[in-house]
């Protein structure tokens, strides 16, 4: 703690104690579309000093007075070299062109956001052009998929959308939409994300060494930027695939002022299957099952100091079932009617300012607005005429959940100088929780509401932290992140301090090391755990606290040519405060109390991580390797001993690979393997006991025994996909088509575990298996 | 629920039969002895002795027939057990008493021997029970039992509620009446009971963290009007040790758990070192809710012969008020008579067809009683 207020102190006066020297300020943007570039790097060759740009692509770099050159680079755009005399504070906006096909002559040379140099540790961003290449399921471009192929990432179960950040629960990634926290963000029971790849323009996922700007998760934060739309010229893309139709369009209200997009995607099994079962039952049932979202973003300079965005996004799942049947006779007349729906969905909404307020300063509110909601119902209604009496008959029920933000957020950049990077804010965010009320209506009964325990709660934070360069090997990135949390009179409070640095060895070769201590505040009840819809958000109570989490961090950094990027960390984290279903706890039984259904426990996962990526090229792509030890141990469960993880995995290897042959012709694969998952099975059967046993005639049933928690491994787990897209310029713009495979080898992987019999009638256990080999095929646009 | 049923379909929409025998080493080093022994002050000690068995084992349990099971009483043994048939021992005289600790050892050739400590607890009594008959929110009748019984405060305590109406039947095939006592499905959704998620054989089950040392009142409804089929109900209260308690939970949670693959298994809970099975101590105590009726008397039934689709008229005592009906010798065993008219003291009944001669039953809902003479039924 003494040594961060130093380092706090240090970097103060190392302010004030410079030459005279002025600021460059201004945006990095792409010189088509106008959309911010994240991280871009702008970089003094012959100081050897470099700033990278904001979220919102600002950049501020302090520069001693003298004729400077500036080198302007992104990844996959071309980089330019401005040069100029800095005589007085200056703003350059500077537009990179992208360089569409072969990039590797252009990235060679460049000097990028060099891996070893950033204090940060565990934050990966993957190039979107990379997440639209790499195969997809069913053709689904999946933003969080391409994240599953990322070392120390586990999928879950089979073609989930979840993500176990080295060992902790989808609960406990911090899911940010533009700012704003997304509660569920699976559709279909977790086949697919809710994030749409035609409206994105960054992801970043960071598992470790978390800066302090970031909280109330313990695992994992997932940065993901809508795309702003493009400022000069109108344009589209979109796509049909199997499974969903995309259509994204954008472009300038007020040139160069004001643009717009907006983005949807829908399926269609309903609209296909629909019209085939109404027509098998003489239009009498109707059912089905569709996703949607919308994305849309409107941003607004009012000068050029000062901008407004404002983004929404609107996403539902919803199953149906609706059947009318009429029957007529002289006598009666009666009319049935029935309705079941099954719906959940999110509603996200931010509006945003930023503002240039000095050229060293750089301010960014917002306030947004986050809701989940899960909702069953059904419907039914009779109404029955026999000769002038008619009487009618309804009823009514429904279940539903959810969780509802209001949040306000301040966040600062300060850069005074390029030694420092000083960040700092804060965010109050109110909580209402909703989880579970059932309604009852009929005919008799008037309105009934059940267990509707909405609960209040305020979260809000502050947060300071400073990447500083202390000496050219030396960086660091100082903060604390101090929040709290009150709900029923109870005041949960809590310090976290970050910290993460670098030494560069060589200058390629970087050592880093990070320690960072989490804290969330509310729990994800999950029955299955595979990011079903019933999930249960909760917050912290008096009875069930928060959850802690405490992460160091070691690795190394290495950069070879510029082409190549290796990391290798190893981890140790410890998780307290988690919250799992008591063994056999009913989860829909609304009527009980969600806190005497659950266990607190704690948890904790190590391991090594290796990561070998190529950004740019003919060929891209990366490999990793994760070696990890996942573990959980709570007092009532498993006989109070520890027991794996389910998602522990000793081995896990990933691959992914773009190749571009061609400028139109692209081949592309992932490989995974992972050790197979823990699981339970039953070790043997013994008679159960029966009081007042008759020796005669009662016999006694029996039990299985599972031995201790999770001491199986299912099979391993591997698949191959691979994917080819081949782009042909036309009239209107530039069309594309992909096919592709997932399970190219058809590996018949573990879903589950059973007893059952084999054709001799011998007792098996019967592995189930999801998905076969499915190819797929994708058509996309661009205009 | 809708939701669950939903969910199901998705799954298995996606579940492109994609099954795989595997071979699994889940090792199976020996088997073990499994003795299962629950005991309280009305019975002679009993238990049961078999050997647990692997997973893929479908061989039929083997129960262990000359074993050998000793009771110790603080390491003083107090008795043997002696094989009575299907590895079930019996003690020749000895019960169990209240407040003893009590060990049991099993041990048998080839096998590591095994043993198990349990109690019986003090008894309680229900000091207040009652029924209401309701209807349910959509329409169904229920009826809600109230119960109220004293709690020790000076021990944590544990609890097991059953309820079970006595009814009586004839032997179709001898004509004999014999009684036995079934047990009505009960549900809770009072916050003091603990196994509410589990409808079942066993009843409910309750700690006394909520009432420790008051009056324990507890209620829970049955799905039927039962006040209306049963006349009395008998209320079982047993005070159970913590192992008959922890027994009876997991074991709920086992069955529940062990059909459906995505569920977490659930181990039943054990106190044999060494070995599988449990070893438990209960006291039992009984109320009854509502009369037992008084048995019906027959005085006379005229005419005394008579061909299908006559009516008789029986005379007696103790008839129920409307619950009444008269069971006549038939073929192949027994049918039931049209009851026209009904009243505590005398009964009009249409004979059946397929009646034959014999004697006539009356029943009052509880008790039955077959009458002195003979009917004759004539072609």
């Amino acid at each position: 703690m003494r040594t961060l207020y130093f380092i706090a102190a240090l970097s103060l006066i190392s302010c004030f104690v410079q030459a005279q020297k002025f600021t460059v300020n201004g945006s990095i943007k792409d010189l088509k579309t106008g959309e911010n570039l994240i991280g871009a790097t702008i970089f003094n060759p012959r100081t050897l000093q470099g700033t990278t740009t904001n979220t919102y692509g600002f950049y501020s770099f302090t520069q001693i007075r003298d004729s400077i050159y500036l080198r302007v680079s992104y990844v996959g755009y071309e980089p330019v070299l401005v040069k100029f005399i800095l005589s007085k504070d200056t703003t350059i906006n500077i537009g990179l062109n992208y360089s569409s096909t072969l990039k590797e002559v252009v990235v060679t040379g460049s000097s990028d956001d060099k891996i070893q140099e950033s204090s940060q540790m565990g934050t990966i961003d993957v190039p979107l052009e990379q997440i639209k290449a790499l195969p997809a399921f069913l053709g689904e471009v999946d933003v969080f998929k391409v994240l599953q192929l990322l070392p120390g990432v586990q999928a879950g179960s089979e073609g989930s959308s979840g993500l176990y950040v080295r060992g902790g629960g989808p609960d406990q990634n911090l899911i940010l939409l533009d700012g704003v926290p997304v509660y569920n963000a699976s559709h279909l029971f977790g086949f697919f994300s809710v994030f749409n790849a035609d409206a994105i323009n960054h992801v970043e996922l960071t598992k470790g060494g978390f800066p302090a700007r970031y909280g109330g998760r313990l695992s994992a934060v997932i940065d993901i930027n809508m795309k702003e739309g493009d400022a000069n010229k109108f344009k589209g893309e979109g796509s049909i695939g199997l499974v969903a139709s995309r259509l994204t369009v954008e472009g300038p209200i007020k040139k160069d002022k004001t643009s717009f997009i907006i983005s949807g995607r829908r399926t269609y099994i309903d609209v296909l299957a629909s019209p085939m079962i109404k027509k098998s039952t003489n239009g009498e049932e109707r059912a089905g099952y569709y996703f949607y979202d919308l994305n849309a973003k409107i941003n607004h300079s009012i000068n050029k100091k000062n901008k407004i965005y404002l983004s929404a996004y609107a996403g539902n799942d919803k199953a149906y079932a609706e059947s009318q049947y009429a029957y007529k006779n002289e006598f009666r007349n009666s009319q049935n009617e029935e309705n079941l729906s099954l719906r959940w969905g999110n509603i996200t909404t931010a509006i945003r300012w930023n503002s240039i307020v000095t050229n060293k300063l750089f301010s960014n509110v917002t306030a947004t607005y986050s809701q989940y909601k899960f909702r069953v119902s059904a419907d039914a209604m009779e109404i029955v005429t026999e000769q002038d009496s008619t009487r009618s008959e309804f009823y009514h029920t429904e279940y539903s959940s959810g969780i509802r933000d209001f949040a306000m957020k301040v966040d600062l950049d300060y850069i005074p100088n390029p030694n420092h990077f000083i960040k700092f804010g804060g965010q109050v965010i109110h909580h209402r929780f909703t989880p579970g009320v059932l309604t009852y209506r009929s005919t008799e009964v008037q309105d009934t509401t059940l267990g509707a325990q909405v609960t209040d709660a305020l979260e809000f934070f502050v947060y300071a932290e400073d990447d500083f360069l202390i000496t050219p090997r030396l960086k660091i990135n100082a903060g604390i992140h101090a929040s709290g949390f009150t709900v029923e009179n109870k005041f949960y409070k809590s310090l976290q301090p970050r910290i993460s640095g670098r030494y560069l060895i060589t200058p390629d070769v970087s050592w880093k090391i990070s320690y960072a201590q989490m804290t969330q505040y509310i729990h994800l009840l999950s029955n299955v755990g595979i990011g079903l819809p019933t999930d249960l958000w909760v917050p912290a109570t008096a009875k069930v606290g928060p959850e802690n989490a405490y992460l160091a961090s070691m690795g190394l950094a290495y950069n070879l040519r510029n082409k190549y990027e290796f990391t290798v960390e190893s981890y140790y984290k410890e998780m307290e405060g988690l919250v799992e279903y008591k063994d056999g706890a009913d989860y829909l039984n609304v009527e009980n109390d969600w806190q005497t259904k659950v266990e607190v426990g704690e948890g904790n996962s190590y391991g090594v991580e290796f990561f070998a990526q190529k950004k740019t090229g003919k060929l891209s792509g990366w490999v990793g390797y994760t070696l990890s030890w996942t573990n959980r141990t709570f007092e009532n469960l498993n006989g109070g001993k520890t027991f794996p993880y389910r998602y522990d995995r000793r081995h896990d290897v990933k691959v992914a690979a773009v190749y571009q042959w061609k400028k139109n012709r692209e081949f592309s694969l992932t490989w995974v393997y992972g050790s197979g998952a823990a699981v339970t099975l039953p070790q043997s059967t013994y008679l159960h006991g029966v009081e007042n046993r008759n020796p005669y005639f009662e016999t006694e049933g029996s039990f299985q025994y599972y031995g201790d928690r999770n001491s199986y491994r299912m099979r391993a787990y591997h698949r191959l996909d691979i994917s080819y897209t081949t782009t042909k310029k036309t009239k209107w713009g530039e069309r594309s088509w992909s096919i592709g495979t997932y399970n190219t080898y058809n590996r018949r992987n573990p879903f589950f575990i059973d007893l059952s019999y084999d054709q001799m009638g011998n007792k098996k256990f019967v592995q189930y298996s999801l998905f076969p080999i499915i190819p797929s095929v994708a058509y996309r646009f661009k205009f | 629920m809708v939701m669950k049923k939903y969910a199901w379909y998705v799954l298995f929409i996606f579940l492109t039969a994609c099954e795989l025998i595997v071979d699994i080493d889940v090792p199976f080093k020996e088997a073990q002895l499994t003795i299962n022994s629950f005991f309280n002050t009305d019975s002679l000690w009993t238990a049961s002795l078999s050997i647990n068995q692997g997973i893929l084992d479908t061989s039929p349990a083997r129960r262990i027939e000359n074993g050998l099971i000793i009771i110790y009483e603080e390491d003083i043994p107090v008795d043997t057990l002696t094989h009575v048939v299907n590895g079930v021992y019996r003690s020749d005289d000895e019960k169990p008493m209240l407040g003893r600790a009590y060990e049991i050892r099993a041990s048998a050739s080839e096998y590591k021997p095994i043993s198990g400590r349990s109690y019986i607890p003090m008894p309680s009594s229900v000091t207040k029970a009652d029924i209401t008959e309701s209807i349910t929110i959509d329409g169904y009748p229920e009826s809600v039992i109230r119960v109220s019984f004293t709690d020790d405060p000076l021990v944590t305590n544990y609890y097991q509620i059953f309820l079970e109406a006595e009814q009586e039947w004839i032997d179709p095939f001898t004509g004999v009446i014999k009684s036995n006592r079934s047990r009505l499905t009960i549900e809770s959704d009072d916050p003091i009971v603990q196994n509410n998620d589990i409808i079942g054989y066993d009843g409910i089950f309750l700690r006394d963290i909520l009432f420790n040392g008051g009056e324990g009142t507890v209620s829970f409804k049955t799905s039927s009007s039962n006040s209306a089929f049963y006349p009395a109900i008998i209320v079982t209260l047993r005070t159970v040790s913590e192992d008959f308690y922890n027994f009876k939970i997991t074991g709920a949670l086992h069955d529940n758990s062990s059909d459906n693959p995505f569920a977490q298994p659930v181990n039943v809970y054990k106190n044999i070192d060494n070995g599988f099975g449990i070893f438990a101590g209960y006291s039992e105590s009984h109320f009854t809710i509502g009369q037992i009726s008084e048995r019906p008397v027959i005085t006379a039934i005229t005419p005394l012969k008579g061909k299908p689709g006559d009516h008789i008229i029986i005379t007696g005592e103790n008839f129920g008020d409307g619950f009444s009906y008269v069971i006549f010798k038939g073929i192949p065993y027994l049918v039931e008579g049209s009851v026209m008219r009904s009243t505590k003291g005398e009964l009009e009944v249409r004979i059946p067809p397929k009646a034959i001669s014999g004697k006539i039953y009356v029943s009052n809902g509880s008790k039955i009683t077959a009458s002195e003479v003979e009917f004759e039924v004539i072609e």
